[in-house]
């Protein structure tokens, strides 16, 4: 069980690392495909570019841009309406210490459940706000048909998202809600 | 090469190697031992290894953030000469008596204006930033990663 919480740790470290750099790229992306567009729209044969008919595309990539370069403040924004209001920032790279796992067995099955999502907190965040990430980019292109897709998918991996990042406040909720005893 | 004689081969090699057979079992699992036994130790530790999977990937982020920000600003250097060349270039010929009517001068003035956003690409995404999210862009060329706070 403890190898499994250091692996996943591992991971998720992994992930929490990665993440900010795919942030940074895709906002440097965004933007260049923001001013890129507007150019190529004032030229004579604009009428025979793929996004002349949806002229919001530019300018939602404009948004993004600036969704990914403060990424944290987005999610902690989503934390908020979320009800949590887990604030995620930045920090230098220092490896997270993994949890210790010799009490995971709690008094009732209940606190058992809590435990362990709690041993696998660090990687089901930071997993979450890689699928929030993937959700807004795959939005992004849906929005600018690059791909066929269903925007409710995005947005219900964007919740599902949202709630892996609380993850521990979700198990509590769930198992107080199965709760029937006194 | 006549089979008979392959076979002799193989069977002098069988008696040659027939002492070792043992052995060599003998050494694969003492090996595979202590193999398990090291796994044992590696699954066994509670704090997180300094030269672990975060840190290499951190300077993999590194590199990439670095590669790409030089390639960004490589192209907005470059987007900025051309927007403002062919604008430039469109408001002169906006001026010819054949170009009056083919929107030379919208061209030329967007390409001015666009000059202007390639140049300065990191004022703009900032201001992306405080409409998008309420804050100034956090994320920079400085390999970081993502911290969640308590509550969750």
């Amino acid at each position: 069980m403890q190898g499994l919480i250091n692996f996943a740790t591992a991971i998720g470290d992994g992930i929490a690392v990665l993440l900010p750099a795919f942030c940074y790229l895709a906002a440097c992306g965004c933007f260049f495909f923001f001013a890129w567009t507007l150019w190529t729209w004032s030229q004579p044969h604009r009428y025979h570019h793929h996004h002349w008919h949806r002229p919001w595309v530019p300018w939602v990539s404009l948004i993004l841009s600036g969704v990914f370069a403060s990424f944290p403040q987005f999610l902690t924004m989503a934390d908020v309406s979320a009800g949590t209001s887990l604030a995620v920032s930045l920090t230098s790279y220092a490896p997270t210490t993994p949890p210790n796992a010799s009490n995971v067995l709690g008094n009732a099955p209940t606190a058992t459940v809590v435990n362990v999502v709690t041993l696998f907190q660090h990687f089901f965040q930071a997993f979450g706000a890689a699928c929030v990430f993937w959700a807004i980019m795959t939005w992004r292109a849906i929005v600018n048909g690059r791909i066929n897709g269903s925007p409710t998918a995005c947005g219900v991996q964007f919740v599902f998202g949202v709630l892996c990042i609380n993850i521990v406040s979700v198990a509590n909720g769930v198992v107080s809600f199965f709760q029937t005893g006194s | 090469m006549k089979l008979s004689t392959v076979d002799a081969r193989v069977a002098v090699n069988k008696r040659r190697f027939a002492p070792l057979r043992g052995k060599v079992l003998a050494a694969i699992a003492g090996g595979g031992a202590l193999g398990f036994v090291y796994a044992g130790h590696a699954l066994a530790q509670a704090s997180s290894p300094s030269g672990g999977i975060g840190a290499q990937l951190n300077t993999i982020s590194g590199e990439a953030i670095n590669s790409g920000g030089t390639a960004f600003g490589m192209s907005c250097y470059l987007a900025a000469a051309v927007c403002f060349g062919l604008g430039v270039w469109a408001l002169w010929q906006s001026r010819q008596p054949q170009n009056r009517e083919t929107g030379h001068v919208g061209r030329g003035l967007a390409g001015l204006v666009l000059c202007g956003l390639f140049a300065t690409a990191g004022v703009w995404i900032n201001k992306a930033s405080i409409t998008a999210s309420g804050g100034n862009a956090t994320i920079n060329t400085t390999p970081q990663m993502v911290q969640f706070g308590t509550g969750g």
